[in-house]
């Protein structure tokens, strides 16, 4: 396996993108203006594990985060962070793995890594650890 | 069958450690939010401390006390808690890629001078980093009580 192959956030984009996923998906392309009420980014959380009994696995982490913009009294709008957290319910439904490509994608057990104000201008974020493994 | 029962076993107590990691940061957070430990003049350098855990680079918990509206402008930029996280997930892998690790972090710039000189010389790296491991203590201690 080559260390150019291995692009799981692009992976990931797809999957959701496929489950239905309708706001936008940003892997290391976020704009810094004008970004749309609610966005879905993606970056690699640490760095790549290799199990050397079985060359070539690679497992590491995904940090997702669910960001919603803050009503216009500046709290934060809890009917849309949990509607799109629900769809992560259903994808990822009593510890179900998702498969793509090579991946499998899963949530970390313990999977919320934050949630919150402060992390980007004017937005709400949770953040989200998916774990993935590609043989 | 002996191997399935070591990996439930090994499973387990890495979640515990996890627990007890993630237990101490969000106390850390509470006695940051519950006095005036923090030099304040504004209140910012507050806001923009956070808690961090790693196991083995990979950011696992981040705690933050603020529920920032605004930013923090210094030399007329203004500096949010995005700044700060970007540094969080950029430092996992370089200073934090092995073993676990409970990391304080400030955003704001003239933190370090807050540090370095002037009436609370020595705040974040003596007085606070000392109380971040008698939480710990604490907290381990709790997970150690037999029920």
């Amino acid at each position: 396996m080559k260390l150019s192959d291995i692009n799981p956030t692009g992976v990931l984009k797809q999957v959701l993108t496929d489950y239905g996923v309708t706001q936008k998906i940003y892997t290391g392309d976020k704009p810094t203006s004008g970004l749309p009420d609610e966005y879905i980014e993606l970056r690699q959380n640490g760095g790549l594990k290799t199990n050397l009994t079985k060359m070539g696995l690679v497992q590491g982490y995904v940090l997702l985060s669910i960001n919603v913009k803050l009503l216009t009294t500046g709290g934060r709008n809890t009917v849309r962070e949990n509607i799109i957290l629900s769809t992560f319910d259903g994808l990822f439904k009593d510890g179900a793995a998702v498969s793509s490509d090579g991946y499998v994608f899963s949530l970390d057990p313990g999977n919320i890594v934050y949630s919150g104000g402060g992390i980007y201008e004017g937005y709400s974020t949770k953040l989200i650890n998916i774990t993935f493994r590609k043989s | 069958m002996a191997q399935i029962d070591f990996k439930e076993f090994y499973r387990d107590i890495d979640m515990l450690t996890e627990n007890i990691l993630v237990d101490t940061a969000e106390a850390v957070i509470r006695y940051i939010e519950s006095s005036d430990v923090i030099p304040v003049d504004t209140h910012n350098l507050k806001d923009s401390t956070g808690v961090g855990v790693y196991r083995n680079g990979t950011l696992k918990k981040f705690v933050m006390p603020r529920k920032a509206k605004e930013p923090r402008i210094i030399n007329w930029v203004a500096i949010w808690g995005e700044d700060m996280i970007d540094h969080v997930l950029n430092t996992g892998m370089s200073n934090y890629g092995n073993g676990d690790h409970i990391v304080l972090f400030s955003s704001m710039p003239y933190a370090e001078d807050v540090d370095s000189s002037g009436r609370n010389s020595g705040f974040f790296t003596d007085m606070l980093s000392t109380e971040f491991e008698l939480i710990l203590d604490e907290i381990v201690k709790l997970y150690g009580k037999k029920s």
